[in-house]
């Protein structure tokens, strides 16, 4: 049974504070990696997708009590604040469910250079989630998903799982990290991190863009004038090694199958592909033997990372809004940073921006740990 | 029409004893968790030299999982059809304090991929993954506390879809220097087993 | 001379968390990857960080190290060139 609506949808990255703002800029090809000098982030200079700091002091001097909550929290707040604005969606009701995606939440507290004056408890992810949800009054017991970058999707996937089974009427899915000093130092110590804006698929990509972004989809047992449903999802484990993807590519491919079976779809349907790509070698790589072996090859692909960055958690959320948007306008985003292809099997990346018809979507994730998530999104 | 399903075999790791099924097995008088938990490892005999690599919470998760799946039969079952769901309280923040230490002092600024790897709360779920090659579904929750009603709707639900045939469930917790791990392997029904329910599974928990 | 090898050894240990293993187990021509100490990819990485701590040589380019990591001899006879 599928009854799994998104009614609602919010982004904020370096592209802007709403799905309309990203939507103009994805339009016009246009990318937020910017290089970035801030020595409190990184003692050298970097390519990063940051949010407008300025910008955000003025969105969120509205939030009651501001100060009680950390930079990530805030963002948080706007982006559920802005999907309140879209459909009627009681909050404070015990069958509305708050589901967060997280991989290092309010990781900024553990630094000794943090001035914020929040409790350093609030480090604690499931902390972090309650301070957000009570502050829109739900009763419910939020749930945290923190599986490395496919939690967005996972979280998706969970949500529509909780509504087909009538456990929830609506189930609020906000995605979140920052850009933070933890977080940088990380990839860059695993060389992870290129030089220039990443380029996903392209043959001279040498690494990733780290983003920070937050976004938010309601899932709704009731339409709500939505036609856009969460069709089917499915997860795995490559079972090969806990930061290198598996050179097969059989872990992504079983979890999209998975995906493509619940949703009831045939492969050849699906007109869009939102793939992963982080633009590292081994995991685009990866990507396009398990798109090979599924049979997508030649279904338009592309990555969303050249436009924001690769956003952690927040990447399966932002990355499914973007679809929903390709969707709705029945158009395709060029894949950012892509020039000439450069991975071992083929895939029909998307060189420019055009028109076309997407009823179907198979949107992927793959992480740390060796995790694979896939979503179906099929319109009415 | 639910799939009835049941708890094949569960271990619980807590104050340096280690228990199989409710009975304990392994008992150290080191207090010292890294000491104990290597002499688990020997006492277990798993030869696997990677261990030493992981961070406590990873080998903790490593340790109380092998004891489950040591002892529940999942020769029938295709290791694409084994999930892990995992879920605990402080995510990776032992192993992120110590990442977030060695970035702290710039004149001593020596970030190190080994300790990052392991900032992630699902990377315990990935080595028992790799050691035991399950290939099904993942999910790593963070709560308060160990949200047994959650788990059972949540494991339930991935039987239902038709997605796994037995999974290793658990509370795997790690945070300055307090652990518990509490993991179970479900599977379809069997008579000799007990069944997979909330009232089983707090019960197990509540076992000293 | 071979102090420096006999250092290595016991740096490798050490930030490699190679439990079980004595400097003595180690041959100084032996391949590190590969076969014999099972070391992967985030190892290489690890030495990479281990090069730059305890030896104050930075290697920013990650293809370096295949050569240099070869053995504790490649990795001493790249330590002293870089430091003479």
């Amino acid at each position: 049974m599928n009854t799994a609506y998104i009614i609602a949808d919010n982004m904020i990255s370096s592209l802007g504070f709403n799905s309309s703002e990203h939507v103009e800029k994805l339009r016009k090809s246009q990318s937020g990696i910017l290089p970035c000098n801030n020595s409190s982030l990184y003692p050298t200079p970097f390519q990063a997708s940051l949010i407008d700091v300025s910008r955000l002091d003025h969105m969120k001097s509205d939030i009651e009590f501001v100060d009680k909550f950390t930079k990530l929290e805030q963002l948080h707040i706007l982006s559920v604040r802005d999907c309140l604005s879209q459909a009627n969606v009681d909050l404070s009701s015990e069958k509305t469910l708050f589901v967060f995606s997280t991989t290092k939440g309010n990781i900024d507290l553990l630094s000794k250079n943090y001035v914020g004056g929040i409790d350093a408890k609030r480090a604690y992810l499931h902390e972090m989630a309650k301070a957000i949800s009570e502050y829109f009054n739900n009763p419910v017991n939020p749930v945290v998903v923190s599986n490395a970058c496919i939690s967005g999707v996972l979280a998706v996937n969970m949500a529509r799982d909780f509504i087909n089974s009538g456990i929830y009427d609506n189930v609020v899915v906000t995605g979140g990290d920052l850009a933070a000093e933890f977080t940088i130092s990380g990839f860059q110590s695993f060389k992870a991190i290129s030089e220039n804006p990443c380029k996903p698929y392209d043959a001279s990509r040498d690494g990733i863009t780290i983003g920070e972004a937050c976004s938010t989809v309601i899932l709704s047992k009731n339409a709500n004038g939505s036609n856009i449903l969460v069709a089917g999802g499915g997860s795995s484990n490559d079972a090969n090694h806990i930061s290198g993807p598996s050179r097969t590519g059989d872990g992504l491919m079983m979890a999209c199958e998975k995906a493509v079976a619940e949703g009831m779809v045939e492969v050849s349907n699906i007109d869009f592909v939102s793939a992963h790509g982080t633009a590292t070698v081994y995991n685009d790589e990866m990507e396009s033997k398990a798109f090979n072996w599924l049979g997508v090859q030649n279904i338009p692909l592309n990555s969303f990372k050249g436009y924001w960055g690769h956003t952690l958690g927040a990447a399966g959320i932002i990355e499914i809004v973007a679809s929903t948007h390709s969707m709705r306008n029945n158009e395709l985003y060029k894949s950012a940073g892509f020039e000439q292809i450069g991975i071992p099997e083929s895939l029909n990346v998307i060189s420019a921006y055009k028109k076309d018809k997407v009823d179907i979507v198979l949107k992927t994730a793959s992480g740390f740990g060796g995790c694979n998530a896939a979503t179906v999104l099929v319109k009415e | 029409m639910s799939k009835e399903l049941s708890i094949l075999a569960h271990s619980v790791v807590r104050n340096s004893s280690i228990s199989i099924n409710g009975e304990k097995d392994f008992t150290s008088s080191e207090q010292d968790f890294k000491t104990f938990i290597k002499e688990a490892y020997r006492n277990y005999d798993l030869k696997y030299p990677k261990f030493f690599k992981m961070d406590s919470l990873c080998k903790l998760a490593v340790i109380g999982a092998e004891i489950a799946i040591e002892n529940s039969d999942l020769a029938e079952i295709s290791n694409d059809r084994i999930g892990i769901v995992l879920m605990n309280r402080a995510s990776s923040l032992e192993t992120d304090r110590e990442h977030q230490h060695s970035i702290d002092d710039r004149e001593n600024y020596f970030p190190s991929p080994s300790t990052f790897v392991y900032t992630l709360a699902n990377i315990m779920a990935g080595e028992i993954a790799i050691r035991h090659e399950f290939q099904g579904e993942n999910m790593c929750f963070v709560l308060s506390e160990f949200d047994i009603d959650l788990m059972q709707q949540y494991v339930s639900n991935l039987f239902e879809s038709g997605k796994i045939d037995a999974c290793l469930c658990g509370w795997v917790d790690f945070d300055d220097s307090n652990y518990e791990s509490v993991q179970y392997i479900v599977g379809e029904n069997s008579s000799k087993n007990i069944t997979f329910d909330v009232c089983t599974t707090k019960e197990i928990y509540n076992v000293k | 001379m071979a102090e420096l090898e006999e250092e290595l050894k016991s740096q490798i240990i050490e930030s490699l968390n190679l439990e079980d293993v004595e400097i003595g187990d180690i041959e100084t021509d032996a391949p590190l990857f590969g076969a014999g100490l099972g070391l992967d990819s985030i190892d290489a990485l690890e030495l990479i960080v281990m090069l730059e701590k305890f030896h104050g040589i930075k290697i920013d380019d990650p293809s370096q190290g295949k050569d240099i990591f070869e053995s504790i001899k490649t990795m001493a006879k790249f330590i002293r060139a870089h430091k003479a």
